[in-house]
């Protein structure tokens, strides 16, 4: 009944913008209603969770702290799944959105370990391998995907190495971005 | 310095040298002559409502849109509501640059809000925004300094803290405002929840797709300007068209859509318009990089210990929207009820009409914005209390994003000891928008 309801809504919203000439190259509503949830594979975030639950509930700080246990093999293995024209495995994805955000974790220290870092043990080779990725990657939207997860993650020291990446002028855009955050807001 | 047409015509009328013409009915507003003047910046779906295209509040002269398409429909468009031809700017740097204009009203993504906002300010406009005010709370905070700096009135496009039933809670907010105000929800601490339990939906149906398709940009669309400081990926009409609040990159889904009309009201009645939460909490699954998916419930909580819950699962449906620390509590109006309802700690249901005749008033409001902008009085919604409101729901993001809870400091407007909510917290943009925003 609320699909019903919300196709109903859609189907009046973009009569609304039926009043100049020829057609709107991107109607609004134009992927919803009923044939939204029929396109199984390009599902909705919503959807693809709920039909994942199980799955994503696994992605806790235990699973993060064992995968990157791993080291750089398991990193790169998992790296180099990452595919271009947003063709990516959507749990895949998810996963190394979730290592991005597990490697900035900070640890307590006792007040007198004075030398400890605090940062977590593998943000350092995660970052790393982030930037080498996106580095050597030929694709653009590789290239893309791996500056969009360093930019949480990453250290000023990596700016210049951001910088040098080139492979179109909206690359370049992006990594400049990417260079001006990691140095400091 | 050509003095702007809206100062000579206050001057003049103050010293009583300018004769206004006789009121006439042009366009459904005064005459041209001492109208303000609007023009759109953005002319997708929420430019035609209301309180956008139609408004007769000012003389609507321009709009501009990337898409040339949506520029010929506005003009069409605002032919046939009464309007004449009005103007098609190239892009909104000319719009802004245009003295004819007093107001920008931005009806774009919630991506361009701040930076459009700090450049109408720079430019001398007034603004009228759409909501969310801003993406992040970096912006808002930019956007907040600019306008107060510049002098400039500004007003968000939600109303609900000062008229029209809020939602399906069946009231406007004022009488809940009145049971809060005069402290009739006990001294402690008062707990909030927003659902569809209290009349309010999350909206999840605005979300992103997890693998969108690379497509050619349409002819006649500026892809760029649409981008404007968000980070360049491939188009696809999923991220452009209105289900561009599916994407992290340019809004949050429905809470991006909805939160700042529920939780501004709620902010002003719980009389917290110059604070913002200290901690906020989240669960719900992990999140796509680059889509907007659902959250279970994320709970901001006050330093004085005041939580509101938003019910993602409804597992919280049948709680009231306010419980107070004495235990009274705040429910929607019943079907056929006149009013609110009122059930005390024992669960008895209290004569709300009768107890709310004795409360006084809340103070008067400024709800009319071109009053505000001639007068230069500061709208009721205004960047300071807007940017609050907006930073509620905005530190929910973080969370989602994050994938976990935080710590906020409402005066220095960080994270507490966790730069990576402040990464979300503060983003950057693509230039040359970076340096106009921030300089």
């Amino acid at each position: 009944m609320k699909r019903f309801l919300f196709a109903v809504m859609v189907a009046a919203a973009t009569a609304a913008f039926a009043d100049g000439p020829g057609k709107d190259p991107v109607a609004p509503f134009e992927d919803y209603g009923p044939a939204m949830a029929s396109d199984k594979a390009h599902p909705m975030a919503v959807e693809w969770q709920n039909a994942n639950n199980a799955e994503l509930a696994k992605l806790d700080d235990a699973w993060a702290d064992g995968f990157l246990a791993g080291g750089k093999t398991a990193i790169d293995a998992l790296l180099a799944e990452v595919k271009p024209d947003y063709a990516t495995d959507a749990m895949t994805a998810t996963r190394i959105a979730v290592l991005t955000q597990r490697v900035m974790a900070t640890s307590p220290k006792p007040w007198w370990k004075f030398w400890a870092s605090r940062e977590h043990p593998a943000r350092s080779i995660w970052a790393s391998r982030l930037l080498a990725f996106a580095t050597e990657s030929k694709s653009v939207d590789v290239k893309l995907f791996f500056l969009d997860q360093l930019r949480w993650c990453g250290y000023p020291s990596q700016a210049p190495g951001v910088l040098a990446i080139k492979g179109s002028k909206e690359l370049s855009d992006f990594a400049e971005m990417v260079a001006v955050e990691l140095k400091g807001r | 310095m050509k003095m702007k047409r809206r100062e000579f015509l206050k001057t003049a009328a103050g010293a009583g040298l300018f004769m206004i013409a006789p009121y006439k009915v042009l366009f459904g507003a005064e005459t041209p002559s001492n109208t303000l003047t609007r023009a759109l910046i953005g002319f997708g779906c929420i430019a035609r409502s209301a309180n956008h295209l139609p408004y007769r509040g000012s003389r609507l002269v321009g709009l501009c849109d990337p898409f040339e398409y949506r520029v010929k429909c506005g003009l069409a468009l605002a032919e046939k509501q009464g309007w004449g031809k009005i103007k098609a700017y190239k892009d909104f740097m000319e719009l802004l640059a245009d003295p004819g204009v007093d107001i920008a009203h931005i009806c774009t993504p919630p991506h361009w809000h701040g930076c459009m906002s700090v450049m109408a300010a720079d430019a001398g406009k007034d603004i009228w925004c759409e909501k969310p005010m801003t993406r992040t709370v970096g912006e808002g905070k930019r956007v907040m300094e600019v306008v107060k700096a510049k002098g400039r009135m500004f007003r968000l496009n939600t109303w609900f803290r000062f008229q029209d039933t809020f939602y399906g809670f069946g009231t406007p907010v004022k009488p809940i405002r009145q049971v809060v105000e005069n402290g009739l929800l006990g001294k402690g601490p008062i707990r909030c929840t927003f659902g569809a339990g209290q009349g309010f939906s999350w909206k999840f149906g605005w979300s992103g797709r997890v693998n969108t398709v690379p497509e050619q940009v349409p002819a006649g669309f500026d892809y760029d300007m649409w981008l404007g400081p968000a980070p360049w990926k491939p188009y696809s009409a999923h991220r452009v068209g209105t289900s561009f609040r599916g994407y992290w990159d340019y809004d949050s889904g429905g809470l991006g859509d909805m939160a700042q009309h529920y939780l501004d009201p709620l902010q002003y009645l719980l009389c917290k318009d110059d604070t913002s939460p200290v901690k906020i909490d989240y669960k719900g699954p992990k999140q796509h990089p680059e889509a907007v998916g659902r959250f279970d419930r994320i709970t901001l909580t006050y330093d004085d210990g005041t939580t509101v819950d938003l019910d993602g699962d409804e597992s919280l449906k049948g709680e009231p929207l306010l419980r107070g620390s004495n235990g009274l509590c705040v429910y929607p109006k019943a079907k056929g009820g006149k009013t609110l309802r009122l059930v005390d700690g024992s669960g008895k249901e209290l004569d709300a009409e009768k107890i709310l005749a004795d409360l006084p008033e809340p103070a008067p409001q400024v709800t009319d914005f071109m009053q505000s902008v001639r007068e230069r009085k500061t709208f009721a919604l205004n960047e300071s209390n807007g940017f609050r409101s907006c930073t509620m729901f905005n530190l929910g993001i973080v969370a989602e994003r994050l994938g976990r809870g935080f710590e906020f400091d409402p005066v220095t407007l960080r994270a507490k000891n966790d730069p990576a909510a402040d990464r979300f917290l503060y983003q950057g943009m693509r230039e040359p928008w970076r340096t106009k925003m921030y300089g």
